[in-house]
């Protein structure tokens, strides 16, 4: 009957209910789409493959390594197969729709990112054609490109009009693969470079390179590493799942904020459960009173509050667990067409619907501590002043 | 030894106001015999609602001693107060205090919550005592769909459904017209009468006060 006892008293202020239960249900909403953007943030280095190295210059990626490291790189035992790539940069019309573009060798570079799939036929035109390019899935429906179009792009690290035709369209392998990126021939700018700016020629950003067997890690990083110690572009080699979480780390201010606010909103729905509960507990002071003249005791009281605000709680966690997929879809779609750079994927977390109900139950828990503890400290004399 | 089943011995109470010392009670002495029905009249002020908080244990005396049923209420621990206050002493307020958002019946079965009794048992409990008020047909209604009088009965219904020994009742007819008045005063001198329960009662009516067996006056702080 107790539990009867709950059910009727949160619907005694419907309004208040309601309105607590909306703002709880927005807010685990919010919580829900900052967690799932740090996820999206973290996703793609976490599906990287784990038998893949990066090596890129000692100092910082924005320095170049010459392309000849390559065949030393080869010749490392345990090495299976290098590649490499390069920041192209540049500008696609007025530079509002921004995504990764990649200066490859291609023919390496597609064996060692077997998640990057094309359609045979699409792969032998673009390995054939130096001025060729692929895009990714995502990419290409956002932009209504399609094999055949010619994309135009204004240099940025590389000056001068570039015009690419695309020869094929890419798909992921699973979620976490980018499709929202533009791949082309690390020879086509090159060939420029040598002649507009040769201090920069047959230099690249980074080396890939596979190994036979991942658990070598880190030992042929070292070796790699050791090769180059004392030249003129020392190297750091680490794996990619490193490479990509540091990167993220890195440029990951805006995602540390992201996580605060998490942490923070969800304080903020606490001073909300709680405020509901405080004004609930002062206007029924006097009923705790009577049911303290009834031998009603603490834990009898506690499971009125507490359930009513676990409750409260609860039911705005569902309905903001419940909101959260179509809203992610929605916030997903918007960021993986506006920022694919930054967000390969944006999938909801498996295990954050159950975060988000289990925090909900925490914050109503926590939200009634001190409205119950109000309702324990105060005398039944008090509550019930106005007796004769 | 004593007979009584009330025994206040000396009993002074003051309350604070800002530092000021206010004295309610003044050595006061009390015994109520088992199965009387007594009532505390005085005007506003004079200490009677002090009694009763003293005697349900919801105060400490600053000197003196109340016993009920032989149990020092004084120095009952607050957790065995509370199942004392439960079995030992059923209340009735002025203002009927009900839980509006429970039925009659739900009000009534509240304090048998606490209780080790079975569904089945407490609906035959609570519905005995609603029988016993002549509110046999109002188990489902809400407080709001009766009326003062009603109310008050169903609060009689609560605070007699444990089987107290003792029922305290707080200007039970405060709140109500004197046709309801009448009724609740009867439905309490039936309960002395017929089950036996030692009534205080505490009221500034005369009238109402005539209906009780011993009338003790009191006057600040002192019986008269």
């Amino acid at each position: 009957m107790l539990l009867r006892y709950v059910i009727r008293n949160l619907a005694r202020h419907p309004l208040r209910a309601t309105l607590t239960v909306l703002t709880m249900s927005i807010i685990i909403l919010a919580f829900g789409l900052l967690r799932t953007t740090v996820a999206a943030w973290y996703a793609e280095s976490l599906g990287t493959p784990p038998d893949r190295l990066r090596t890129r210059h000692a100092v910082s990626i924005s320095f170049q390594l010459p392309v000849t490291y390559q065949q030393r790189i080869a010749i490392i035992p345990g090495v299976s197969g290098v590649s490499y790539a390069n920041w192209f940069g540049g500008r696609w019309k007025d530079g509002k729709a921004f995504f990764p573009r990649y200066a490859v060798e291609p023919d390496s570079y597609l064996e060692l990112h077997p998640e990057i799939q094309l359609p045979p036929p699409q792969r032998e035109a673009f390995l054939r054609d130096r001025r060729a390019c692929i895009v990714g899935r995502k990419l290409a429906a956002k932009l209504g490109w399609r094999v055949g179009d010619i994309v135009r792009l204004q240099g940025s690290l590389y000056p001068g009009n570039w015009e690419f035709t695309i020869r094929g369209i890419y798909t992921g392998t699973s979620q976490t693969t980018d499709e929202g990126s533009m791949y082309l021939h690390w020879v086509a700018m090159d060939e420029r470079r040598r002649i507009e700016d040769q201090a920069r020629a047959g230099t690249v950003g980074w080396f890939v390179v596979r190994m036979a067997n991942p658990e070598q890690a880190a030992q042929i990083s070292t070796t790699i590493d050791q090769t180059f110690a004392n030249s003129i572009a020392e190297t750091r080699t680490e794996t990619e799942q490193a490479f990509r979480a540091n990167m993220a780390t890195m440029s990951g201010a805006v995602i540390r904020v992201i996580e605060i606010m998490s942490v923070l909103i969800l304080g903020i729905s606490l001073l909300v459960v709680a405020n509901a509960m405080a004004m609930t507990v002062r206007e029924r002071h006097h009923e705790y009173g009577i049911l303290k003249t009834l031998g009603f005791r603490a834990p009898h009281l506690g499971f009125l509050i507490f359930g009513e605000s676990v409750c409260l709680a609860l039911f705005g966690g569902i309905l903001g667990v419940v909101l959260l997929y179509p809203a992610s879809k929605g916030f997903g779609m918007f960021l993986t067409s506006n920022l694919g750079g930054f967000f390969a994927t944006f999938t909801l977390p498996a295990q954050l619907p159950v975060l988000a109900v289990s925090l909900s139950v925490g914050i109503g828990l926590l939200g009634a501590i001190i409205p119950f503890l109000l309702c324990l400290r105060s005398r039944i004399r008090d509550e019930l002043r106005h007796m004769g | 030894m004593t007979s009584s089943i009330i025994d206040v011995q000396k009993v002074s109470h003051s309350y604070f106001r800002d530092d000021i010392e206010i004295p309610v009670l003044k050595q006061l002495t009390l015994s109520i015999a088992p199965e009387s029905f007594v009532a505390l009249l005085g005007p506003s002020g004079s200490g009677k609602t002090t009694i009763l908080n003293l005697l349900a244990g919801f105060d400490r005396p600053m000197h003196g001693r109340v016993s009920i049923n032989e149990t020092n209420v004084s120095r009952l621990p607050e957790r065995q107060l509370a199942r004392w206050r439960a079995k030992t002493i059923g209340f009735i307020f002025q203002f009927y205090n009900l839980i509006p958002v429970l039925t009659a019946a739900e009000n009534v079965e509240l304090p048998l919550l606490l209780t080790s009794l079975s569904r089945a048992q407490r609906v035959k409990h609570v519905a005995t005592a609603l029988r016993l008020v002549g509110l046999g047909d109002r188990m489902t209604h809400y407080p709001r769909q009766l009326s003062g009088g009603q109310e008050q009965r169903v609060a009689i219904a609560r605070a007699i459904v444990m089987d107290p020994v003792i029922l305290l009742a707080d200007e039970p007819t405060g709140n109500l017209d004197s046709e309801a008045a009448e009724e609740i005063m009867t439905l309490l001198q039936r309960l002395n009468t017929e089950q036996g329960k030692t009534i205080v009662l505490v009221t500034h009516d005369l009238e109402a006060a005539q209906r009780a067996t011993t009338i003790c006056k009191l006057q600040k702080g002192r019986l008269e």
